[in-house]
């Protein structure tokens, strides 16, 4: 087991720098900075003088070679725009990043598992119908607009909620609803396909012919079983809305990680765009890490240790 | 049995589930947003599309940082709501040389922290941002000016490398900084705790959410009449007026025309409208086929009609323009007339050019950058398709467009938003027009002596006489053509009294209530 984390470990350091190395010959395609970081009539030499003060007059070998020596030195470089250095701006985002992120995945199972179990339980009958096409509806309104639509009615309406800013529960009540309507349409649907294919087997059957009661085989027996694809979609979910949610926090002005990532591509400031990349992506493959290791407390017959003897 | 074991096992894993979401629910500050304005009767909350970059004000240049950075720090002149420039921590200039200017300072001034305003921290100042290890992007501002002197305590002198027209313009973006509190604390520190001589003083920073000041009680103009004041990064326009309707934001700038209409109907805002600099034009890639060819530039020139777009697109929030450059600029040309719209006449010109059958070409436009910019190059293109210019439209990312644009390789037809951050001729046309130009893909050696006239002449009435023939010879070598300026629309909440300038900067200490 330990080992096999190790192994997952420097599999992951491997993906990061991979990860980390197309973005940084990708952005360099992408246009100068200089372009956008300085005002528009300024002269060419001043332009030329403020790229050689960045280092971006090097051939681009050296400046991987300086990228990766300060990547070792956990030196991810200094903001362009923001004068301050990138790591740092990427760390002061992810608070905000997790709140808006756990809030909405507590919506969305709140919401989703409940209704995928009870659409599953009552395939076939009006609930069922209710619950799939609300999920449908859920999954198909953009974030944008529900975002919107939330402020129009909370805040500009009833003035109940505040449209915009970061800092208590209140102002969280919306982007986490706006995050987690969707997701919830997601999960609901896994939920309910996965019970679906639980409710046949043979153990379930056998279950029920024990004698036990409706609630005991549904939640005990098979929502158990049928919970490893849930948590798979689960870990996805949760590791894309720790890379931010661009759209809500655009809407709801929330200071992001997916706000920050947003503005430094659009100002080519590479250094904040190859730390988003980093911190970003070193969750997601952690989160899926942390899944895979679920699926054996869920699921006892997926060993970790007996899948490498084999 | 085991089915029950495994039962607990998950129970609790779901428990620390909900404890730990509950816990990162529970980071952070607590403090409750208010709803509502009754509640902040002496706080104003100013919402702009960006947060600030910096609070350096040396390290930035863009207008949501710049607005900032002037409510907290002072420049050493300042242009006032006509655009004329006035004293600020200088009280008065003079030239005493072809390239030297002497300054005298305000003796009644000290820094947030106690320490005095004089010539060293002008000095100081000058020489931070010229030091490439600032790596300030306001140096841009300053490359003319080689030094800076001091002459007596409350008196400097700063020297140019040539005749500089826009010199005391130059003066308006100078932020005077503290050199004590930078030296012992350091610049990024500072860059987090500014420190200035400014109406408000820096009290906190959440970055991409807000930052905080508050009113400079000895304020050397008097005490601004706002005690408090919020700026809020709020990237979403629809967001920005939804706060303006539930009354947790004063202020917005920049209303797109269609979102004037819901704002009109709010009793508690009150929209003001001013021109501005920022405008529209169409320019040519002379360097590539057909750009390079005068009858071709001329038969686009006839071809376009910006009347459709002022009215249809814009709501009539624009004005069509004569010549590539606003008319809020002191010294833009008032006499050059643009060639008509005139389609036959279009024809003609493009039969001239070599095309009596029309034309295929590729026409590059910015995307985002300036309102409906999209939208208006697709009108344009209709226009232009009409005289037999078939117009392939490539919608361009801002840093995409200025990089195609300095490579010389953009479309040999390309529309084009531009600003005037001077309100000067000078840096607009040679940007645009001039050989070299940071924006120029056009080359006339009789328009670049025009120019090197206009630059280096210190007599207000010739420069502007220059520069109606300088845009005369741009409108007859259709080297470029005016559309319209955009009219910047502002909304305040009905309680404030506040009026919108030409350079679309908010210089929060002109807030007051009503």
């Amino acid at each position: 087991m330990f080992k096999y984390v190790i192994r997952r470990l420097l599999y992951a350091m491997l993906t990061v720098l991979g990860v980390v190395t197309i973005v940084f010959i990708l952005q360099r395609t992408t246009g100068d900075p200089i372009a956008v970081l300085l005002p528009a009539d300024v002269p060419l030499e001043e332009q030329a003088r403020f790229r050689a003060i960045l280092g971006l007059d090097q051939p681009l070998h050296i400046q991987y070679v300086k990228f990766l020596m300060g990547m070792v030195r956990g030196d991810l470089g200094y903001s362009y725009r923001q004068g301050a250095p990138a790591l740092t701006l990427v760390l002061e985002r992810v608070p905000p990043t997790l709140k808006l992120a756990a809030a909405g995945m507590a919506i969305a199972i709140a919401i989703g598992l409940p209704a995928g179990v009870l659409a599953a339980v009552n395939r076939g009958t009006a609930l069922d119908r209710l619950v799939m096409s609300s999920a449908l509806v859920g999954q198909a309104m953009p974030v944008y607009w529900t975002g919107i639509l939330l402020i129009l009615l909370l805040s500009v309406r009833l003035r109940w909620l505040p449209a915009i800013g970061y800092g208590g529960v209140k102002s969280l009540i919306m982007p986490a609803l706006a995050v987690g309507s969707y997701s919830a349409a997601r999960i609901a649907r896994m939920t309910r396909s996965s019970m679906l294919d639980v409710l046949r087997m043979d153990y379930v059957r056998t279950a029920r012919s024990k004698g036990l009661n409706n609630r005991s085989v549904v939640v005990g027996h098979a929502l158990r079983n049928a919970l490893i694809p849930i948590v798979t979609v689960l870990g996805m979910e949760f590791g894309s809305l720790m890379g931010g949610s661009v759209i809500v926090e655009t809407v709801f002005a929330w200071p992001g990680v997916g706000r920050l990532a947003v503005n430094a591509i659009m100002g080519r400031d590479y250094p904040v765009v190859q730390a988003v990349v980093i911190v970003v992506s070193a969750i997601f493959v952690l989160i899926n890490l942390g899944v895979d290791l679920t699926y054996g407390l869920l699921d006892p017959r997926i060993s970790i240790a007996n899948s490498r003897k084999r | 049995m085991y089915l029950h074991g495994f039962s607990t096992r998950v129970s609790r894993a779901v428990m620390m589930s909900v404890v730990v979401v509950l816990m990162s629910l529970l980071l952070g500050p607590m403090s409750y947003v208010v709803v509502g304005a009754p509640a902040r009767a002496n706080e104003v909350v100013i919402a702009q599309g960006a947060d600030a970059t910096t609070l350096d004000p040396q390290k930035q240049s863009d207008t949501d940082t710049g607005n900032v950075c002037m409510s907290i720090f002072d420049t050493m002149l300042l242009r006032d709501k006509n655009m004329e420039i006035q004293p600020a921590l200088a009280t008065d200039y003079k030239r005493i040389s072809a390239t030297e200017w002497e300054l005298n300072l305000r003796r009644d001034v000290t820094f947030h922290n106690g320490e005095p305003f004089n010539a060293d921290a002008v000095k100081f100042t000058f020489d931070r941002v010229k030091d490439p290890a600032t790596k300030a992007l306001a140096a841009s501002y300053f490359s003319t000016i080689s030094e800076c002197t001091v002459v007596g305590p409350y008196t400097v002198r700063f020297t140019t490398n040539a005749p500089d027209p826009i010199f005391l313009a130059r003066m308006t973006n100078m932020f005077i900084v503290p050199p004590k509190y930078i030296k012992e604390k350091g610049d990024d520190y500072f860059s987090r705790n500014p420190v200035g001589t400014g109406p408000f003083r820096f009290v906190q920073w959440i970055r991409d959410d807000r930052v905080v000041v508050e009113a400079n009680e000895n304020y050397f103009r008097g005490k601004p009449a706002v005690s408090r004041l919020v700026w809020k990064a709020v990237p979403e326009m629809a967001t920005r007026i939804a706060g303006l309707q539930s009354g947790e934001i004063d202020l917005v700038q920049s209303i797109p025309a269609d979102q004037v209409g819901v704002l009109k109907a709010s009793r508690d805002v009150t929209l003001l409208t001013t021109p501005s600099a920022q405008l529209q034009m169409v320019n040519f890639n002379i360097s590539v086929a057909p750009g390079d060819n005068k009858n071709f530039r001329l038969a686009v020139a006839h071809a376009i009609d910006p009347r459709p777009i002022v009215a249809g697109l814009l709501d009539g929030y624009a004005a069509v323009i004569d010549a590539p450059i606003s008319n809020v600029i002191p010294n833009a040309p008032t006499t050059v007339k643009r060639l008509a719209y005139d389609p036959v006449k279009a024809k003609e010109y493009l039969a001239k050019a070599g095309y009596p059958s029309g034309i295929s070409i590729d026409m590059v436009c910015q995307n985002g950058k300036y309102p409906m910019d999209k939208e208006i190059a697709q009108v344009i293109a209709q226009q232009l398709a009409q005289v037999g210019i078939k117009v392939n439209l490539k919608p361009t990312e801002y840093g995409q467009f200025q990089t195609i644009l300095k490579n010389k390789t953009i479309s040999p037809v390309y529309v084009s938003g531009g600003n005037n951050v001077w309100f000067d001729t000078d840096p607009q046309i040679t940007a645009f027009y001039g050989t070299g130009g940071a924006l120029s893909t056009y080359s006339n050696p009789a328009l670049d002596e025009l120019i090197e006239k206009g630059r280096t002449s210190m007599d207000a009435k010739e420069r502007v006489s220059t520069y109606e023939k300088t845009y005369a010879l741009v409108r007859d070598e259709a080297a470029g053509i005016g559309l319209f300026q955009y009219t910047v629309v502002s909304a305040t909440s009905s309680r404030l009294n506040w009026s919108a300038r030409p350079d679309a900067r908010i210089w929060a200490y002109d807030i007051s209530f009503k």
